[in-house]
């Protein structure tokens, strides 16, 4: 009973297991997604930077690409957070599944336009518009059936996590 | 289990690399070619005015430097009124371009005045704007397909009979088998044609019964208005009933275009 029985933990064990975690979690929530929430944001408090980043930006508007990578940098610091049980595998399941609808969404299904309005002063182009339109849906089919691969491994890693505690025994719950 | 799993991930890294490789060397070739070497050349549209058709021509060039395959290429060309009536519209296809490869082709549009007359006649009377719609598409490496569109670009029309009036049908004079009219008429032609035809005269006495028929010749320069009444010689078919009185059906033939145009109703006497 005293060999599976764990001893209590102080207050300094816990910042051992916490303090590296969190750490852990804004460094990834940084790299897979916060720095373009970042780049995003940025022209609300730099406008002078801002205003660059945002022609290096293939879109007018940042709101669905904001929410895709604020569920991309959430999702990633929650599963670091709870790394060592089940629920990152279904955290990175969802964010799989998630982040494959938003860019179908987002990409209106692989078909996106972009409009842009000729200078009044172009003579016979007068009041002319631009309309570009950009057909990748063989790639964004590809992508998506990446994201079902990676649903899949997700889903046999949490099978696989579970049996194998299965077999090591859960440890006993606490008194 | 374990293995699986592990395939599972080397399958999705590895797949992600390579399609983000080929998404980059695609998008940077792609730039490469239409940007910094300008493969894609479309040279000024070419105009020509040939048997009763304005034929809009334009010179296409692919040189294709990058390093993937262009196909379905391709180049249309629409015109259309103010209201959008669709007047013309003709597409250019180029089936593949492979890679290093240059092809060439003439885009032409042929807009036939009969055509666009009896689709939109009141821009015969009337100045309006024709709009253009310029669309380029292709498709490259098998997978992106990229389409560009020119639309709204306004060109100015300009009505060879602005505002027509028929203004006077004066006898001049009358033999028994012909009739002399002059008829003044005003507009202002503002196309870029000169105009010139015969104008039909079908004249009708008082009570509606046809008498005969004549013709005048009508010339108008470019930007020009008729100065001088038109002389008409009637030829009369029924001379027992001209009363001296009623009125005349006339209609225009421009030389391009097979069907005379009406232009109204005047009344002599």
């Amino acid at each position: 009973m005293g060999e599976i029985e764990e001893e209590e933990k102080t207050g300094k064990d816990w910042a051992k297991i916490i303090v590296p975690r969190v750490l852990r979690a804004i460094i990834m929530g940084f790299i897979m997604g916060g720095e373009m929430l970042l780049l995003l944001y940025l022209p609300q408090f730099v406008p002078q930077f801002g205003e660059q980043a945002m022609e290096m930006l293939p879109v007018q508007t940042t709101t669905g690409l904001s929410y895709f990578f604020l569920i991309f940098a959430g999702i990633e610091v929650a599963i670091q957070l709870l790394r060592g049980t089940v629920f990152p595998y279904a955290l990175s399941m969802a964010r799989s599944i998630i982040s494959a609808i938003l860019l179908v969404q987002m990409t209106n299904g692989g078909v996106m336009t972009f409009t842009a309005q000729l200078p009044s002063g172009a003579q016979m182009a007068a009041g002319a518009s631009i309309i570009l339109t950009l057909d990748f849906q063989p790639i964004l089919g590809v992508i998506l059936l990446l994201s079902l691969i990676s649903v899949i491994k997700n889903l046999l890693q949490a099978i696989d996590y579970l049996s194998k505690k299965e077999e090591a025994g859960f440890p006993p719950e606490l008194p | 289990m374990r293995q699986s799993i592990r395939a599972l991930g080397w399958v999705v890294t590895i797949s992600t690399l390579l399609l983000f490789a080929f998404l980059a060397s695609a998008v940077y070739s792609i730039l490469q070619i239409a940007i910094m070497n300008q493969g894609i050349g479309m040279g000024d549209f070419q105009t020509e005015f040939k048997d009763g058709r304005l034929i809009l021509s334009m010179p296409i060039t692919i040189n294709n430097t990058g390093y993937y395959d262009i196909n379905e290429f391709e180049v249309t060309t629409t015109l259309s009124d103010k209201d959008g009536t669709l007047i013309v519209t003709n597409t250019t296809r180029i089936t593949e371009i492979k890679r290093g490869d240059t092809k060439s082709e003439v885009h032409a549009l042929s807009l036939s005045f009969e055509d666009l007359f009896s689709k939109a006649k009141y821009i015969l009377f009337n100045d309006t704007e024709i709009k253009l719609l310029i669309s380029v598409g292709f498709k490259y490496a098998y997978a992106l397909g990229f389409q560009i569109s020119m639309a709204n670009i306004s060109m100015p029309w300009g009505a060879p009979l602005y505002g027509l009036e028929l203004k006077e049908l004066n006898v001049r004079s009358f033999n028994g088998t012909h009739l002399f009219l002059e008829l003044s008429l005003d507009f202002e032609n503002h196309s870029f044609l000169d105009i010139g035809g015969p104008l039909h005269l079908t004249v009708y006495n008082e009570n509606g019964e046809q008498i005969g028929e004549g013709m005048g010749l009508l010339y108008v320069p470019s930007g020009g208005r008729p100065e001088e009444p038109i002389p008409v010689i009637v030829v009369l078919t029924h001379p027992e009933s001209f009363t001296g009185r009623g009125y005349a059906d006339v209609s225009f033939q421009f030389p391009i275009i097979e069907q005379p145009i009406e232009l109204g109703e005047i009344e002599y006497g």
